[in-house]
């Protein structure tokens, strides 16, 4: 079970110098939907960087179920990050591959033998289907955004992780993405979600808001 | 793992032909040197001069012409050839020809002087001073000897082991960042690869190691092309081959660092 995120004291500096966290604590619950909001270099991603163990902090503990990720080994690390899906700012997408191979992928590795009634689930769950043998780079950025929720989804994560997803999108297409994740945490999800457009905070009535600035949390509600 | 080997296909293909035509050009260069050295070599066992002389030169003339022939280290024999023993060689070298020397009264040849040399004269400089301490003489009517076509074989020979050392020092300067480009080629198109492997919870230590092997392949082939190549080329210049094989271990190794290198980055 990987549903308890902790921050205690967490600061991150980058090359040693450039301070990215500064001292942030906060807790996210399992089920809860959070918005990581503010301006591009407020340390967003550093945050979501740390819950999936992409980085370490430098000062103050990160806990995932109250393990603390500077201690846990990196099969662990490992393990724990099968809990959790992503959802990547650059989608980062294996854009000569089709649509089917994407999401594939990270059932193949996970073993799952089940592989082609998941993938054709999710395809369909995503409204997918029919661009199934199309390679990632023919797709719009609408549809590819939908392809990575769908990658961060298929082997039903505990926690998603989504770093500006909104970014580029239209307005539909943005309206389709709340759409699905506030679906999502309704049935258990938790989420957390990172985004400079406040337009979506509305969309979710029971989403916490966590307000970053220059590496400090500056609000919380 | 295939994957990365399937995509590489084409990078493999180019690198095959790089130094399949590497090892074309390190062969054609080798083999034409050698081929040349065994030329001069065959041209200097036989080497003469023959310095043709008119038919009232003096006795004086000729024991000067001959005394600074015979003063010569490098001179194995010096003998003078008559007008008579110069007709009755041609008839002997071209028996079908004799009759025509019916038709002149006497001998149509010139006495000449004969010099023969000593074997593996290397020094072409030699033969100039002969040519030019003879054209001094007026009774000197014409200096021939077989060194004119020993001279291209050895100019030709100078050029070529200039030019294959130039193309082999290109190719051992060129190969590290080709191959070098090769790894970081493969690396930076999978990178997202390796970093999704982990974020989807698996280690990625089966994909790296199908990475150090797809470097690996085109390592074992420049160094099988570099053994090749100095193998022969410590061969046509006659010293010891351990060397040259340190040498082409030093560069392996100095691929293996680079290649480590982009991995670790």
């Amino acid at each position: 079970m990987a549903n308890k995120i902790e921050f205690e004291n967490v600061t991150v500096k980058f090359n040693k110098r450039w301070l990215a966290l500064d001292n942030v604590s906060f807790t996210v619950q399992k089920g809860d939907f959070v918005f990581l909001v503010g301006p591009t270099g407020a340390g967003k991603t550093t945050v979501l960087r740390l819950i999936y163990g992409d980085i370490m902090p430098d000062q103050g503990e990160v806990r995932i179920d109250g393990f603390p990720l500077k201690k846990i080994s990196k099969a662990r690390l490992l393990e724990l990050r099968t809990k959790m899906g992503i959802v990547f700012q650059d989608l980062m997408l294996l854009d000569d591959r089709s649509v089917f191979e994407n999401l594939a992928f990270p059932v193949r590795l996970k073993g799952d033998e089940d592989l082609m009634r998941r993938v054709v689930s999710t395809l369909k769950d995503v409204g997918l289907t029919h661009k199934s043998n199309e390679l990632v780079k023919s797709l719009s950025r609408g549809e590819q955004q939908r392809l990575a929720l769908a990658r961060a989804m298929i082997n039903e994560p505990e926690i998603l992780l989504a770093d500006e997803p909104f970014s580029n999108l239209h307005k539909t297409d943005i309206d389709w993405l709340i759409e699905k994740m506030n679906n999502y945490n309704e049935l258990g999800l938790t989420v957390v979600l990172s985004t400079h457009n406040f337009e979506v905070i509305p969309r979710v009535p029971r989403a916490r808001v966590l307000s970053i600035e220059e590496g400090r949390i500056t609000l919380e509600h | 793992m295939g994957f990365i080997l399937k995509k590489s296909w084409s990078d493999f293909i180019f690198l095959a032909v790089i130094y399949f035509l590497s090892l074309v050009i390190f062969s054609s260069v080798i083999q034409s040197y050698s081929y040349f050295s065994k030329l001069l070599d065959e041209n200097f066992k036989v080497s003469y001069m023959k310095v043709f002389l008119n038919d009232d030169v003096e006795r004086n003339e000729i024991l000067i012409l001959r005394k600074y022939a015979e003063n010569n280290p490098v001179v194995s024999k010096v003998e003078l050839i008559s007008k008579e023993r110069a007709k009755e060689e041609f008839a002997v070298r071209f028996p079908k020809y004799a009759g025509l020397l019916e038709l002149f009264p006497g001998s149509p040849f010139p006495q000449n002087l004969e010099i023969k040399f000593s074997e593996n004269v290397l020094g072409l400089e030699v033969i100039d001073d002969f040519v030019e301490f003879y054209s001094h003489f007026p009774s000197v009517t014409n200096v021939q000897h077989n060194y004119a076509s020993a001279l291209q074989i050895y100019k030709l020979k100078k050029s070529i082991f200039s030019f294959g050392t130039i193309l082999f020092l290109a190719f051992l300067i060129l190969y590290i960042p080709l191959n070098l480009s090769f790894v970081k080629g493969i690396f930076e198109r999978e990178s997202k690869l390796f970093f999704l492997v982990e974020v989807f919870g698996k280690s990625n230590f089966k994909l790296k190691v199908t990475f150090v092997a797809t470097v690996a392949i085109p390592l074992i082939v420049v160094s099988i092309i570099n053994l090749f190549v100095f193998k022969s080329l410590a061969g046509a210049l006659n010293i010891p081959l351990y060397p040259v094989v340190y040498l082409m271990l030093f560069f392996l190794l100095l691929q293996i660092l680079f290649s480590v290198d982009v991995l670790e980055r």
